[in-house]
């Protein structure tokens, strides 16, 4: 799967994977290989055959196609108060280190210490108000349950629940065949013939 | 065709697509402390941003020297982004971003 990872494969594979809650590798390959890395090769090939023949690219502006498309991506990745803050931080801090230090040190600086200062921000306020009923109920036990709520994997257990389902639709139950052994009704009857053997 | 890059680029990949894939491949990722997640999740725009204001933005004058450099690139990738947050299209967004910046040279700015 890494062999493809080209910088915009891997935006939009982040961005996918985000989105949807998961790594989903069909979906990277489908979007990220055909949508980028072949064309992005196509291109390329065509670009050094034919690139000759466009005296000054920068005259027709397709020397921004790349810092926009870099931007473009941000953009997609920007899916709360804290990501906006974080890709706001990580072009001022990368500005001045580039300055400072090089552009490409620069670039470095912005992505690392960006990211520190998008951590700083509070979250969403009903991510807050979850994780606070979350905190104080944290050792309550579950009527049902002995695990207390705290420990309890919501992601696991969703992950598990639509498993089930899945499991569900791909191998339905079979109707059971004739002469097949019923074992609750097997059950049933022993309990019943215990219940009469007991009986003085 | 030339072949001298190919050995360079073999070596690129060996050394940047690691560190690209373990963080969407490592098994147990998901298992991180929720800041550690939380800081990985925000590498993504962090990074992106910064790579797209320093080419944007800074350029190095033949001393070697990096310099701000205000031009009509801004405001090409101003209106790209404008674009994706609006149509979440990043293909109308570059055309845009491209055809402006264009005219804006045709006529004379920067």
């Amino acid at each position: 799967m890494a062999h493809v990872l080209t910088d915009e494969a891997f935006a939009l594979a982040a961005t996918h994977f985000h989105r949807v809650g998961r790594v989903d590798i069909p979906g990277y390959w489908i979007g990220a290989v055909l949508g980028v890395f072949i064309p992005w090769n196509l291109a390329t090939i065509a670009g050094y055959q034919l690139g000759g023949a466009i005296p000054d690219p920068a005259v027709l502006g397709l020397d921004i196609v790349f810092p926009a498309a870099m931007a473009g991506l941000a953009v997609g990745l920007m899916t709360g108060r804290r990501e906006i803050v974080a890709a706001g931080a990580g072009a001022a801090i990368g500005v001045v280190a580039s300055l400072l230090l090089g552009p490409s040190v620069g670039i470095v600086v912005g992505g690392v210490v960006g990211p520190l200062v998008g951590m700083a921000m509070p979250g969403p306020a009903h991510e807050a108000e979850a994780g606070a009923v979350a905190h104080e109920r944290a050792d309550e036990l579950h009527p049902m349950s002995s695990v207390p709520l705290g420990h309890v994997n919501l992601d696991e257990a969703i992950d598990e629940a639509e498993a089930d389902a899945h499991l569900g639709d791909v191998a339905p139950k079979p109707p059971m065949p004739f002469g097949t052994f019923d074992v609750e009704r097997a059950l049933e009857d022993s309990d019943d013939d215990s219940r009469t053997e007991d009986r003085p | 065709m030339s072949t001298d890059l190919v050995l360079l680029a073999v070596l690129m990949g060996a050394v940047t697509y690691p560190s690209r894939a373990l963080p969407m491949l490592a098994p147990g990722i998901e298992r991180l402390p929720p800041r550690a997640l939380l800081y990985l999740r925000l590498v993504g725009p962090a990074v992106l941003a910064s790579i797209a204001a320093s080419q944007t933005l800074v350029r190095t004058n033949d001393a070697g020297v990096p310099q701000i450099v205000i031009g009509p690139e801004i405001l090409g990738v101003l209106v790209c982004m404008a674009i994706v947050w609006w149509r979440r299209n990043l293909f109308l967004g570059l055309l845009a971003g491209v055809v402006l910046v264009a005219l804006l040279r045709i006529a004379g700015i920067g």
